[in-house]
């Protein structure tokens, strides 16, 4: 009598329901809170994305079942894709096209450094694949979240805590994974370049930038008009500067509350069963290497440009096309002045950086138009 | 799938460039005459 009351108390206690895939996962999740509190990783995404494995890993809790807590943050924050789009209105506060409205040829540094995308796109099918699996790792590449989670929220949701980690943990890396490459595609003489100061822009020209902007991305690619959108209103608020307290909500309260139902929803979806396979291993793998293709892109297309181009421009510029901003744009500042103390480019590296983030919403906006 | 994979990276790939090449001469346009307009303002004040 007394052993079947232990065990019946024992079963309704987690004890009994618990595997070692679970603890393996408590062990990933105090990884990444590791790396996000002690290698300052991305840790405002680290952090409760690894708290958000180890919290649904703990076995029959119920966090992630219908209706549960966790499970709602994930059904109405991204089933709805409403999370990544209010993240891209947080960021349009936060981003000063002025460096690219200055100089608008760097836009197409932007579209050169997608290349990896579209590399890791078939290096994903080689692997197994889907279309729409291989779509969603591919964007990795673009080095940009939001966007990341948005299109695989769409076509392949079960993977979206594996390419998300991916997609966070490789921009935290940007320091450590561009550098090589840039050097090893880059001569001396080249990353030598010194660019002319970019003109000032004027307020006219940044209040009516969102406007043009949002219509040419809309019309062209009308999928990535939510995330283009709003990233647009934001810009807006910062620019238009008669509403500084939904500037201030913007790129605050908002983009902070978002960030931690984000960060908790993409943990959400870690749990043993789906994680442990070898498929997060060829995640990660392809997510590199569509890093390292995306800076290779914008640098190959710098370099080609300065064969038509009067006024040369430093090709380490290229490499800041990928999204991840503004670190891109750091390491661009960074390996340049290894080459010359004297030689700033972070101003220059700006513009294919924030370029860069539309490209990688277009892109991903035409994956969701040929494959949803 | 192969057929298919290739016809969306051809066509994304492209659309991308195509967008911010259209993007970028836009901007151009838009910079133009945004100057001119405040050229006029300035002669006027």
């Amino acid at each position: 009598m007394s052993l079947e009351f232990c065990h019946e108390l024992l079963s309704k206690t987690g004890l009994l329901h618990l595997t070692i895939g679970h603890i393996i996962m408590w062990l990933i999740g105090c990884f990444f809170i590791f790396l996000a509190i002690k290698k300052d990783f991305e840790p405002l995404l680290l952090v409760p994305i690894g708290f958000s494995i180890f919290l649904v890993n703990m076995p029959i809790a119920p966090l992630t079942g219908p209706g549960d807590l966790i499970n709602l943050f994930f059904k109405y924050g991204l089933e709805t894709e409403i999370i990544p789009c209010l993240i891209f209105l947080g960021i349009g506060a936060l981003t000063d096209f002025g460096p690219m409205i200055a100089n608008p040829k760097t836009l197409l540094l932007g579209a050169s450094a997608q290349l990896g995308v579209y590399v890791a796109f078939f290096g994903s099918i080689f692997f197994g694949f889907t279309v729409k699996e291989a779509a969603s790792i591919g964007i990795i590449g673009g080095a940009d979240g939001p966007t990341t989670i948005y299109l695989a929220t769409s076509l392949a949701p079960h993977i979206i805590g594996m390419v998300a980690v991916a997609a966070y943990s490789y921009m935290s890396m940007v320091p450590l994974i561009q550098p090589p490459i840039m050097r090893l595609l880059t001569t001396e003489k080249e990353r030598k370049i010194r660019m002319k100061q970019l003109r000032p822009v004027s307020r006219l020209e940044r209040i009516v930038y969102p406007i043009v902007a949002t219509v040419v991305i809309s019309l062209l690619t009308p999928p990535a008009a939510p995330l283009m959108g709003l990233f647009m209103i934001g810009n807006l608020f910062r620019e238009c500067r008669v509403v500084e307290r939904l500037l201030k909500t913007s790129q605050n309260e908002l983009l902070n509350l978002v960030t931690i139902i984000l960060g908790i929803a993409v943990g959400s979806t870690m749990k043993a069963e789906i994680f442990l396979h070898p498929q997060p291993i060829f995640i990660f793998i392809l997510g590199l290497v569509a890093f390292a293709f995306s800076t290779a892109g914008g640098l190959i297309l710098a370099k080609i440009m300065n064969l038509f181009l009067k006024e040369k421009i430093n090709p380490l510029i290229g490499s800041a096309g990928v999204s991840a901003v503004p670190m891109a744009a750091r390491v661009s500042e960074k390996v340049g002045l290894e080459a010359d103390p004297k030689n700033h480019l972070l101003m220059h590296a700006m513009g294919p950086n924030v370029a860069g983030v539309i490209g990688t919403a277009v892109a991903a906006g035409m994956f969701l138009s040929m494959l949803k | 799938m192969w057929t298919e994979a290739t016809r969306v990276a051809i066509i994304g790939f492209s659309v991308v460039f195509i967008t911010l090449w259209i993007l970028a001469g836009s901007v151009k346009v838009m910079s133009y005459f945004c100057k001119r307009i405040e050229k006029k303002g300035g002669k006027k004040e």
